[in-house]
Parts: C-alpha cells; sequence; structure tokens
C-alpha cells in the first residue's frame, strides 16, 4: 500500500530491484537484436499475467497484491526476464487498478518479481526430469507465491522492527506466511490445470522453450511423424 | 471490471486536458512529502486538497472513487492495531480492549507511529489516485519516455496495456461461455473452469504474440517501436506555483515535525 514503507527503506529497495531490472533489460536487449519477436510475446506473456492475477480471490491482508503467475513467468522465461515482467505488471497494478503503490514498487518487485521467480525456478531446475513436468510447475509455483509473501514479511519486518525483531517476524510470518499458504497451495494447483491443458492442446510451446521432453507428449510426437511421413 | 472504471475515467474527467506533464509533477511531488512526513499534520492536509482536487474539480464520480479511497483506510486502522501490537510497552499505556479473549493495549510509541503510517498512506493514496484517474496511460507513456525510462521497458509496456483489454474480452467471453455451461458451480468445478480458462488464455496470448510479430513485422518492425510526437511543456507559470506550494509544505514539514498525537 502507497506510502506504508519508510522512505529509506523505499530507497533501499528500489536500489535492489533496479539493479535485477537493469540487468534483465541487458538480457533483453541481447536477445531482442537476435530473435525480434521476443518482445511482442513478452508483452503479450505479461497482459497475461496481468490478467491471472485480477482473476484471482483477493489477498487477506491487502498489504501487496497478487503475485499469481511469477512461478509461471519464471519457469517460462528465467528470472531476470521476469522480474522486468513484473515491475510493467506492478506498475499497471498500481496504475489501472489502484493496487500496491509507486513507492512500495520497488519492494513489491524484489518480493514477487525477484525473490518468488528465484525460488520457483530453483525448484523447477532440481526437479526438471525427475518429475511429471505438471507437478514441478505446480510446486515450482507453490514456492514462488509463498517465498513471495515470506520476503514480505520480512521487508516489514525490516522497516518496523518492533521491540523485539524476532517476536515481530514471527508475527508478520503467522499472518503472511500462514495465511498465504492455502493460496499458495490454490495457484499451485490453477498453474498446474493450466499447464496440464497446454500440455495436452499446444506442447509445441513448451518443445520449443525447451521446458519438456518430447517423451512426456507421446501422441504430439507420434502424430508429427506420422504427418510428416504422409507428407513424403 | 475495475481497471475499465479507471481507466474510463482517467480518458473522460474534466482534468483530461491539463498538461500531463504538470499533473505527474503536482501528484509526484506530494506523494514524496507524504512519506518523507515526521508527523501526521501534511499528510492530513494534503489528503483533503487531493480528495477535493479528484471529487470537485475532476468530478470523478464518488461512487468509483469511496472505494478506491476506502481501501487506506481501512487499511490504516488495521495497521495502527498492528503497530500497538509489536511496539507494545513503549511508552505511557493510553487504553486496551480485548479481541478474543487477547487483551490488546495501546501505548503511546505504537499508536503514533500507527497513526503517522495512516496518515502517509491516506496522502499517498489520494495523491497517486488524482494521478492515475486524471492521466490517461497513454500520456504517461510519454512521460516515462522523456524520463529516459529504457525504450525496451517502454515497448513491452505499451503493447502490455494495450493487450490487458483484448484478453479482458477474450477471459470474460470464456467465463460466460463457461457459465452458461455449468462451469463454477461448485468448487471443484471452479478450479476446473479457471484452469481451462487460465489455459486457452495463455494459447490465445501466444498465438496473438507470434500473430503481433508477423503484422509488425510486415510494417518494418526492426525490434523497437518509435513515439513520434511530443507532448509541450507546460507553462512556467504553474510549475512556480507547484514549486511555491511545495515549498510550503515542506516549511510545515519542518516545523510540525516534533509534533504527536498522544
Amino acid at each position: 500500500m502507497e506510502g506504508f514503507l519508510p522512505p529509506m527503506w523505499s530507497a533501499i529497495w528500489y536500489v535492489l530491484s533496479g539493479i535485477v531490472v537493469i540487468y534483465g533489460v541487458i538480457q533483453l536487449n541481447k536477445i531482442t537484436k537476435e530473435q525480434p519477436e521476443v518482445k511482442p510475446l513478452l508483452a503479450v506473456a505479461g497482459a497475461f499475467m496481468f490478467i491471472l492475477s485480477s482473476l484471482k480471490l483477493p489477498s487477506v491482508t491487502g498489504s501487496c497484491s497478487h503475485p499469481c503467475g511469477n512461478g509461471l513467468g519464471a519457469v517460462l522465461f528465467g528470472v531476470p526476464i521476469t522480474a522486468v515482467l513484473a515491475t510493467i505488471v506492478l506498475l499497471f497494478q498500481a496504475l489501472l487498478l489502484a493496487h500496491g503503490g509507486l513507492t512500495t514498487l520497488g519492494a513489491n518487485i524484489f518480493s514477487m518479481g525477484i525473490m518468488g521467480p528465484l525460488a520457483g525456478v530453483i525448484v523447477w531446475k532440481i526437479l526438471k526430469g525427475k518429475i511429471n513436468s505438471t507437478w514441478a510447475v505446480m510446486l515450482a509455483a507453490i514456492a514462488a507465491d509463498w517465498i513471495t509473501y515470506v520476503t514480505t514479511s520480512i521487508q516489514i519486518t525490516l522497516a518496523f522492527p518492533g521491540n523485539d525483531p524476532m517476536t515481530t517476524l514471527t508475527t508478520f510470518l503467522g499472518i503472511f506466511a500462514i495465511t498465504q499458504l492455502p493460496l499458495a497451495i490454490a495457484e499451485g494447483l490453477l498453474t498446474a490445470l493450466l499447464w496440464d491443458k497446454i500440455k495436452e492442446l499446444r506442447p509445441d510451446i513448451l518443445l520449443k522453450l525447451g521446458l519438456i521432453d518430447e517423451s512426456e507428449v507421446p501422441n504430439y510426437t507420434s502424430s508429427l511423424n506420422t504427418t510428416n511421413g504422409g507428407a513424403e | 471490471m475495475l481497471q475499465n472504471t479507471i481507466d474510463n475515467i482517467a480518458h473522460n474527467n474534466i482534468l483530461r486536458h491539463v498538461n500531463p506533464k504538470l499533473k505527474v509533477i503536482f501528484a509526484i511531488s506530494l506523494l514524496l512529502i507524504c512519506v518523507f512526513s515526521n508527523s501526521i499534520i501534511v499528510p492530513l492536509i494534503i489528503a483533503p486538497i487531493m480528495i477535493s482536487l479528484t471529487i470537485f474539480k475532476a468530478k470523478v464520480p464518488l461512487k468509483i472513487y469511496l472505494p478506491l479511497i476506502g481501501t487506506p483506510v481501512g487499511f490504516g486502522i488495521l495497521t495502527i492495531v498492528l503497530m500497538a501490537i509489536i511496539y507494545s510497552g513503549v511508552g505511557d499505556k493510553l487504553f486496551s480492549i480485548g479481541i478474543f479473549g487477547y487483551n490488546i493495549s495501546f501505548h503511546e510509541y505504537g499508536v503514533n507511529m500507527g497513526l503517522l503510517v495512516f496518515s502517509r498512506m491516506l496522502g499517498g493514496v489520494a495523491s497517486t489516485l488524482f494521478l492515475v484517474l486524471t492521466t490517461p496511460m497513454t500520456e504517461l507513456f510519454y512521460v516515462l519516455k522523456e524520463l529516459r525510462v529504457p525504450s525496451s521497458i517502454l515497448d513491452i509496456a505499451m503493447m502490455m496495456y494495450r493487450y490487458i483489454f483484448v484478453l479482458l474480452d477474450e477471459a470474460i467471453r470464456i467465463e460466460n461461455a463457461q457459465k452458461t455451461r455449468l462451469g463454477y458451480k461448485d468448487l471443484k468445478t471452479t478450479y476446473k473452469s479457471l484452469g481451462i480458462l487460465a489455459a486457452n488464455l495463455f494459447i490465445t496470448s501466444w498465438d496473438r504474440g507470434e500473430r503481433l510479430f508477423t503484422t509488425m513485422n510486415s510494417r518494418g518492425y526492426t525490434g523497437n517501436l518509435k513515439l513520434l510526437s511530443k507532448i509541450e511543456s507546460p507553462n512556467i507559470k504553474y510549475i512556480l506555483l507547484i514549486i511555491v506550494f511545495d515549498i510550503l509544505l515542506i516549511i510545515l514539514l519542518y516545523l510540525t515535525k516534533d509534533f504527536k498525537v498522544f
């Protein structure tokens, strides 16, 4: 919420997030030079993230708007690019929905655009190839969502340490992390359903990004082979 | 939906044709003054100014404005309780209330802190709301461009802004189609329906993204979008007025920095 953080902490989070976002922009520019089709694709993917985040139930506390989709974004595009996308999505949420805010933008980017996706990518990298990709994506989305809120509680504790920082941290973790756990699982379920449907309908997108192995979609691969055979 | 209303109001209000740079400078400077304030006085002066400007000058309908300004009020009350809990025992005890068997006592320091954060949020949200309800996004893009925001961020943001509304229409259409076919009737079907909706929306967006590239490519796209027109600079008289007003507030900020309610 606008004005919630003291100016010093607003500035600190702006600087920390800024470093990662600038790194993301540099990477993005590099990719755009080789593949100009990436930019429109990312723009539409970002719009999708925005719609997804306005679809779901409102969060209990309201200090941070819904992080829905940051796990999926991280799995699809990696952390630096997701940070750039999250920056724009959060800016739009502040300007079009009056969620979040301009002074707290840095802090929100840090929790939702950087720490959450990082957790998601780590979970995804560990599990990739070991279990069914749908399960891996589900766990990555849960981790991303949940770590986002753990980061938020740490951020609030740093801004308002209270009498005893440890008790304050446990209070905030209690408020955020525990109430957010069912919501994180809900997001995981939704992401898994989404992923499953994409795998069923358009596995070529996921194959092109190198996210799933061909062995996971045997029907698609075999149908591709037969059509090729027919054409010859 | 809500984003539609804010966007609509931004295009249809009395202050729509005031120079966007002027509105940005005014709103952002007051927002910063609110955040830097150490007492509740200055934010509580800024909040009514911004609220009355938005309601009476820009003629934003109350039906839309009240829920938006209501959020920080509700959240602010929560914050006061929260600050009372984490800063309990500092300063004199003011009063205490019992909720669910717990006894929350409100002490000086915590209540003052809570009120300060509350006033900052109220002033800050009122300032931001003034900006977003009077200035369309398209004009803000020009301002962002002049602030030297990296062009790749701006390109993506502009295309995203366009596609938010395209996808929103699509999402509403899919949702209506699902509802007429008994989607969302209980928790299980709600999840199933939402999953199908999100997946179809994802696939549609992916295809649209690829098609967007094709259409832009056929019009000579090389990786950068070009914004041609410029917005003119506002009248220097108004800028000076804003600066004088800001300086007055900053002086007041300095004079009232030790003010405490309790």
